[in-house]
C-alpha cells in the first residue's frame, strides 16, 4: 500500500490546525483548529494500522475520539464560562490573571 | 486508476475546505468548512479500508461535536450581522464542495471501485470489536472513567456560570 500519501495529507492537515490554532484570535477558532489537528493526528494512524493490516490503528482513532468528545464538551463550557464572566470571545480579552479583574467589579 | 483519482480529489478537497475554515470570517462558516473537512477525512478513512472508523468519524464528529460547536456559535454571538445579500453567496462554496464529496460518495458506491491490485485489505468492525474488547478493555474502561469525569466537570462547571449570572 502507497503509504506516503496518506501521511502527507495527515500532516498537511495537522499543519492547517496548528496554523489556525497560532493565526486565529477566536476562541471558537482555537478550538476548531485543535479538532482539525486531532483529524490530522487520526488519519495518520489509521493509515498506519492499514499498513499492517491490523485493527490497533482504528482502535487508536477511537480513542483519539472519545477523547476528544471530552476535551471539547469541558473546552466547550470553559469559552462559554469566560462569556459569561469576562464577555470574551478573543484570547486577548481573557488575559486577566488577577484577582480583581473585571469580574470581580461585575460582582458588586 | 480510478481508486487513486478519488483518493486524490478527497485529499485535496479535505485540505482546502481546512484552509477554508482557516481563513473563514464568520464563526458559522468555519464550522461548516470544519464539517466538510470531517467528512473528508471519513471518506478516506473508508478508501483506507477501515469502514468502522469512517462511519463513527461521521456519526461522533459530524453529528456530536460539530453540532456542539455549532451551538456554541449560536450562544456567543454577540453581533447581530445585518441581513445582506451578499451573505447568500457565501453558502455557494460549501455546498460545491459539499456536492463534490456526494459524487464521489456516488461513484464510490456504485462502480464498486477497487484498491489497487497490491495493496488494501479491509480491516471489518468485527476484528476492531474484537481487540477493543479482549485485549484493550482495561483502556475501555479508564475511557469510560474519563467521560464521567468530563460529565462532572461540565455539569459543575455550568452551574457555576448560572449561579454567578
Amino acid at each position: 500500500m502507497e503509504y506516503a500519501p496518506t501521511l502527507l495529507a495527515g500532516g498537511a492537515l495537522f499543519v492547517i490546525g496548528l496554523a489556525m490554532v497560532l493565526l486565529r484570535s477566536e476562541l471558537l477558532f482555537v478550538l476548531m483548529g485543535i479538532e482539525v489537528m486531532f483529524n490530522g493526528a487520526g488519519l495518520t494512524a489509521a493509515a498506519a494500522g492499514q499498513y499492517w493490516n491490523d485493527a490497533v490503528g482504528q482502535v487508536l482513532v477511537l480513542f483519539l475520539m472519545t477523547i476528544t468528545g471530552a476535551e471539547l464538551a469541558v473546552a466547550l463550557v470553559l469559552v462559554y464560562l469566560a462569556y459569561r464572566r469576562l464577555r470574551a470571545t478573543e484570547l486577548g480579552d481573557i488575559s486577566v490573571l488577577r484577582d480583581d479583574g473585571p469580574s470581580e467589579e461585575a460582582a458588586q | 486508476m480510478l481508486w487513486n483519482l478519488i483518493f486524490t480529489l478527497t485529499a485535496l478537497l479535505m485540505l482546502g475546505s481546512a484552509l477554508a475554515a482557516l481563513f473563514a470570517r464568520q464563526a458559522m462558516y468555519g464550522a461548516l468548512y470544519l464539517v466538510i473537512s470531517m467528512i473528508a477525512v471519513a471518506m478516506l478513512y473508508f478508501l483506507l479500508g477501515a469502514p468502522f472508523i469512517s462511519a463513527l468519524q461521521v456519526s461522533l464528529y459530524v453529528g456530536a461535536i460539530a453540532v456542539l460547536l455549532v451551538f456554541m456559535i449560536t450562544m456567543l454571538n454577540r453581533s447581530a450581522a445585518p441581513r445582506r445579500r451578499a451573505r447568500r453567496k457565501g453558502v455557494i462554496w460549501p455546498l460545491l464542495l459539499l456536492a463534490l464529496l456526494l459524487a464521489e460518495g456516488v461513484v464510490l458506491f456504485a462502480l464498486r471501485v477497487q484498491a489497487p491490485a497490491q495493496s488494501i485489505t479491509s480491516v471489518g468492525p468485527k476484528v476492531v470489536g474484537g481487540a477493543l474488547f479482549g485485549h484493550y478493555l482495561l483502556l475501555v474502561e479508564a475511557t469510560a472513567l474519563l467521560l464521567l469525569a468530563a460529565l462532572t466537570a461540565v455539569l459543575h462547571l455550568s452551574r457555576k456560570g448560572e449561579e454567578e449570572s
